[in-house]
């Protein structure tokens, strides 16, 4: 499976350039840019033509309804595809380093753990609604 | 009590920031960051700020000192799985003179300041820096530089 990060501008390339400070880079994730130059045909070609190599991916996009969101939603006609949108860059570390996506097949289950994982990490800093976490557990440190 | 379960030890400038929180503790599979540094174990605010990461990644996170961390670190539950995050390599040595079980160390970023020579990218160094990875060396622990999860890595007896 592939996780293919996509929105208009340099969301994906901008993205990627986030990943490669941080962590190098997380196999199986790829991305794709909706540019100025660009029209919708050439955007749903370079889906194609990840998806023709493999089947499955979750689309992780910038915005709900906008083009590259749409253009993933109709390669479900064809494809194993889940799409989700407002996802943030931890989620997308977080679901891509801890699972190993040459090896997962369910693509509803990794959207769903990037959805968590990007609510997780929305938040203000000094306003919290969880506990801390600075507390010895019952067993253990 | 018991030998503690730790994956993995680090030496980090910055403790506990984006690559360490997010990516390091990803990769490893980690659930308890254990931050051993005297001025954390103090400062409200640094803990606050690590705290804020480590609850984005859904693990658990101590800030203790150093004497903290050797007299108590032995209490750990098996299922704990230790992240353990220094500052220095004068820390990391104090750890393993007080006896904390660290068999491998990773040196991640060690940026530059006055008086430090650069080894890589991230790593710049001082007679006392050499001086105290030579000692874990010869007490048997494996140093290695290694910025990100799939970086090679260095030894250090090989660059210092």
């Amino acid at each position: 499976m592939q996780i293919i990060v996509t929105g208009h501008g340099n969301f994906g390339t901008g993205i990627e350039s986030t990943v490669k400070l941080l962590a190098g880079s997380i196999p199986n994730v790829r991305y794709v840019d909706f540019s100025a130059d660009m029209n919708e045909e050439k955007l749903a070609a370079q889906f194609e033509e990840f998806l023709k190599k493999d089947s499955k991916a979750v689309f992780f996009c910038d915005l709900i309804g906008g083009t590259p969101y749409k253009q993933a939603v109709y390669k479900k006609e064809k494809y194993e595809v889940a799409v989700v949108a407002g996802c943030n860059v931890g989620s997308l570390l977080e679901v891509g380093l801890q699972t190993d996506l040459t090896q997962a097949s369910d693509v509803h289950e990794i959207a769903q753990n990037l959805i968590v994982a990007a609510r997780t990490g929305i938040q203000e800093f000094g306003v919290r609604e969880t506990q801390t976490l600075d507390e010895a557990d019952e067993d253990g440190i | 009590m018991g030998t503690p379960n730790i994956i993995l030890t680090r030496i980090d400038n910055r403790l506990v920031h984006g690559q360490v929180g997010v990516v390091w503790t990803s990769s490893i599979g980690a659930n308890l960051l254990l931050v051993a540094n005297d001025a954390a174990a103090k400062s409200e605010l640094q803990q606050e700020l690590m705290s804020a990461t480590a609850e984005t990644s859904g693990v658990g996170i101590r800030f203790w000192s150093l004497e903290k961390t050797a007299t108590t670190i032995e209490k750990a539950s098996p299922r704990q799985k230790i992240f353990l995050i220094v500052k220095t390599p004068q820390d990391a040595l104090n750890l393993v003179q007080g006896g904390v079980p660290i068999t491998d160390l990773n040196v991640g970023n060690m940026h530059y300041s006055e008086g430090k020579v650069q080894l890589t990218k991230k790593v710049y160094v001082d007679q006392n820096d050499k001086d105290s990875f030579s000692k874990l060396v010869d007490l048997g622990v494996n140093v290695y530089i290694q910025d990100v999860p799939e970086e090679r890595k260095i030894a250090i007896k090989d660059v210092i």
